[in-house]
């Protein structure tokens, strides 16, 4: 933990409001269609079907007005990741499965064929795909859309005796809560630090002491934390919320003909990209 | 029943999760950090109890799947459904069986320490190994000999130290916050309110 600039690097809730016609589709409608895509990516094993779909993600950055750069910054955490896989999917691949296909290189218990390097590609091209989908839909979608589209999604869980409502709540609190805590957590490192401690630094054997050395950030943060859950409980029974009640809501939704039309183009082109597979 | 207090501390675990995964303390002696992301698992399983702390993570993983940035920077569903999802998809069953058997725990005084930190680290570490091995091995296509070198032992002694530092958090201002007060359940200073 050696840097202190947690919320420069925190960047939840990106919304992007470039008012194009994806930004007012019915966000109960983006959620069905969004996962219908993603699902259908998870199937896509050949070259062809892969290209067709990463195709398909760039066009609908220009649909949505969101510029192209923005769905890359998404894949860039992720590029360790994806790199990982890959070097563990082209050594071990080949070994454990069989060697399928032609064989470019064989040393030991290490098979390189055209087995492994196409799933390599093809994993790497769906990670991409995925997180361009993601994209479209958080940068496209804000919060309490994503929020209220979750609720009225889940409602049929209420008949197992899900708690739909206070789900929904909770993602609400919580998504406002990560750059508060974020804020306290830099403020307390910071803080520790003007006073001399170090934090990730000093010899590998002292462990216990760098063990010690979180403590004087978690504790506070976590009664900071507490105490501030405190206060929003007692700010919100003073309004008057009884969680058990059923209520009224601000925002309203309702789907029209060009919701309906965005969802079934989205089901016709997963079916494509499973045909194509 | 549900619950104002409920639902916001269950919310204030869900964004600790979040908050924490942007934190990882390097060991020096092996290239694995910790990231305390379990850490914030174990800590809602130990505070919230099972049913809330199993709703708190449950949100995380939602909202993760849904693309939000909660993973360290990393959202969408390859992190749910790639090679190291089964870790993730664990998170909400680990903090359900943490809270479920923390319960169980009548001991006092050092004992409570020791079987507290027996709790944490067989559910919120082995547990966790449990469910992600296999589907490391099963989604990276790997021999679950390979799947454990590369998957589970670099990080058994971060996770020792986790279960350490929540054993020494969650013990002593458990006797603040039990989970009762957190969760507004046996009416110590909340009015119930399903009698109103």
């Amino acid at each position: 933990m050696a840097e202190f600039e947690l919320t420069r690097n925190m960047t939840i809730g990106q919304y992007l409001p470039t008012g194009s016609v994806v930004h007012r589709f019915d966000p109960r409608l983006k959620l069905v269609a969004f996962s219908a895509l993603v699902l259908s990516i998870c199937f896509l094993g050949g070259y062809l079907a892969n290209v067709v779909a990463l195709v398909f993600c760039t066009l609908l950055f220009s649909v949505a007005r969101i510029p192209l750069r923005y769905g890359l910054s998404g894949v860039k955490p992720a590029i360790p990741f994806i790199i990982l896989l890959a070097v563990l999917q082209l050594l071990f691949y080949g070994a454990g499965f069989g060697a399928g296909g032609r064989v470019y290189l064989h040393w030991g218990f290490i098979w390189v064929t055209s087995d492994s390097v196409r799933l390599v590609v093809v994993s790497a091209m769906r990670f991409v795909e995925v997180i361009f989908l993601s994209s479209v839909l958080t940068l496209s979608t804000s919060i309490t859309e994503l929020t209220h589209g979750l609720e009225r999604l889940l409602m049929p869980l209420r008949h197992v005796r899900f708690p739909v409502h206070a789900f929904a709540l909770m993602i609400t609190i919580a998504v406002r809560f990560v750059p508060t805590f974020a804020l306290e957590m830099e403020k307390m490192m910071k803080a520790q630090a003007s006073r001399g401690a170090e934090f990730g630094t000093g010899q590998w054997w002292r462990i216990v002491q760098r063990t010690k050395d979180t403590f004087p950030i978690i504790i506070p943060l976590f009664n900071i934390a507490l105490a501030r859950a405190e206060d929003l409980v007692l700010a919100m029974e003073s309004r008057c919320y009884t969680p058990t009640e059923d209520r009224t809501s601000f925002k309203r939704y309702r789907a029209k003909p060009r919701d309906w039309a965005m969802l079934a183009a989205s089901l016709a082109i997963s079916a494509l990209f499973l045909w194509i597979r | 029943m549900v619950t104002v207090r409920g639902v916001v501390f269950s919310a204030l675990f869900a964004a600790l999760l979040a908050v924490f995964s942007y934190t990882r303390i390097d060991l020096g002696f092996t290239p694995v950090p910790i990231t305390l992301q379990t850490l914030a698992v174990m800590m809602a399983g130990a505070f919230l109890g099972p049913g809330y702390g199993f709703l708190s993570i449950l949100l995380v993983v939602v909202l993760t799947a849904l693309g939000l940035p909660l993973m360290g920077g990393n959202g969408g569903l390859p992190v749910i459904l790639g090679a190291t999802g089964g870790y993730i998809v664990s998170w909400p069953f680990s903090a359900l069986l943490i809270g479920w058997f923390l319960q169980k725990v009548r001991a006092q005084g050092l004992m409570r320490y020791v079987w507290t930190f027996i709790v944490v680290e067989a559910f919120g570490s082995l547990f966790v190994y449990l469910i992600g091995v296999p589907w490391l091995a099963v989604v990276g296509k790997m021999t679950l000999a390979k799947a454990l070198v590369g998957g589970c032992f670099p990080f058994l002694l971060g996770d020792a130290i986790k279960a350490g530092i929540t054993t020494l958090v969650a013990v002593p201002l458990g006797k603040q916050y039990p989970p009762a007060r957190l969760t507004g359940r046996g009416g110590s200073r909340v009015v119930p309110l399903d009698h109103a």
